[in-house]
């Protein structure tokens, strides 16, 4: 009986590291391996909105990932921007960019169901990686969104992704859609 | 008995590479490996690699890895207004140049070379450079757009394998032009 208890408990063992070994992580676990992958990304720099100090832009973490902020003005378009070869315009709180593409904003990535992810699925999520495609099918992503970068990424690592952008707390912000060049004023 | 012996060994072979695993305990190959997918994650590329230019828009020029701003490219004609907080902050179309309130940054070469690259460098002097934000961890300011803030959260072992793999890489002799302060921009 002994012996027998000894081996049920090596058994589970062995099931536990198995599963470690494969990253079958729990939720938990794989929620806090998503927050790491989304704060080393920099997906904040973009998709985060800031406060602006006297220290410069600081991330406002009260709306983490919510996207640029429906409503907020602009620094009047310089047109030249339009034209390959002239600089990127980039807003100072790096939530909108100019370039031969037109006008693109960052999106609202947490998991609110109208303006959000909510309504996403794992399966969209990991599509929209892998296609460079808004939610796989849709136009494609735009600059500076180098999704080549997340490419290399596994589908364990997306997955771990969407689970910490679903447990976001889901925020209404309404992000204004991409301009394209001949609609720019 | 026989068998208690041998499930106790196999279960603490397994246990004991289950453990390196989790750690990261990886050999050279596996270091520079590592590095390489930290470094594509973090986007080190969007800025340090430069780009070439189709019909399929923008790619990197992977003949040119990390190599930095190139030293004899023109940047289009300056707009000041970029100086003054608040307006646009300027990105050359290959994203290498910056101009912003902190004047014009060029994103820096980060191959092995040993007098425009970081050859000379150790992995101590680049972890501190990520940690303090700073220079060769003590020089200037690491200016912006470069994200050092989020990096520096990174573990040590993380660091060292982005290192390795930058060590890795073919050196290219180029070197960034130095940043200019708002004052002296022309």
């Amino acid at each position: 009986m002994r012996r027998y208890v000894t081996m049920v408990a090596i058994a589970i063992v062995l099931a536990a590291s198995a599963a470690m070994a494969a990253g079958d992580t729990s939720a938990p676990d794989l929620i806090a391996r998503g927050k790491l992958l989304v704060s080393f990304g920099g997906c904040g720099d973009c998709h985060t909105p800031k406060n602006m100090t006297p220290q410069g832009p600081v991330p406002d973490m009260t709306r983490a990932l919510s996207g640029h902020p429906a409503g907020q003005p602009m620094p009047p378009v310089d047109k030249q921007a339009l034209t390959p070869g002239y600089w990127v315009l980039m807003a100072p709180d790096l939530q909108a960019f100019v370039g031969p593409w037109g006008v693109s904003y960052p999106a609202n990535l947490t998991p609110d169901d109208q303006t959000g992810l909510g309504l996403w699925t794992e399966d969209i999520f990991v599509k929209t990686v892998r296609t460079g495609k808004h939610m796989g099918t849709g136009r494609p992503l735009l600059p500076p969104m180098f999704v080549q970068n997340l490419q290399t990424l596994s589908d364990d690592d997306l997955r771990a992704i969407f689970a910490y952008l679903k447990s976001l707390p889901p925020i209404k912000n309404q992000v204004p859609a991409p301009v394209a060049p001949p609609d720019v004023k | 008995m026989k068998l208690f012996v041998s499930l106790m060994t196999f279960a603490t072979l397994v246990i004991a590479s289950s453990a390196a695993l989790a750690a990261n305990d990886n050999a050279a190959p596996d270091l520079v490996a590592q590095g390489k997918a930290l470094v594509m994650h973090g986007m080190c590329h969007d800025c340090h690699t430069p780009k070439t230019f189709g019909p399929q828009g923008m790619g990197f020029d992977w003949s040119k890895t990390l190599s930095g701003y190139p030293a004899a490219q023109p940047l289009p004609p300056m707009d000041k207004q970029a100086l003054k907080p608040g307006y646009w902050v300027l990105g050359s179309p290959d994203l290498q140049a910056w101009v912003g309130p902190w004047g014009i940054s060029y994103a820096a070469n980060l191959t092995p070379d040993e007098q425009t690259g970081i050859g000379l460098w150790t992995a101590d002097v680049f972890i501190k450079a990520m940690r303090t934000g700073k220079h060769m961890g003590e020089g200037r300011p690491i200016l912006p757009p470069m994200p050092w803030e989020f990096i520096k959260d990174m573990s040590d072992d993380q660091l060292k394998a982005v290192f390795a793999y930058l060590k890795s890489l073919p050196p290219i002799k180029n070197a960034v032009p130095q940043p200019v302060a708002p004052a002296d921009v022309k």
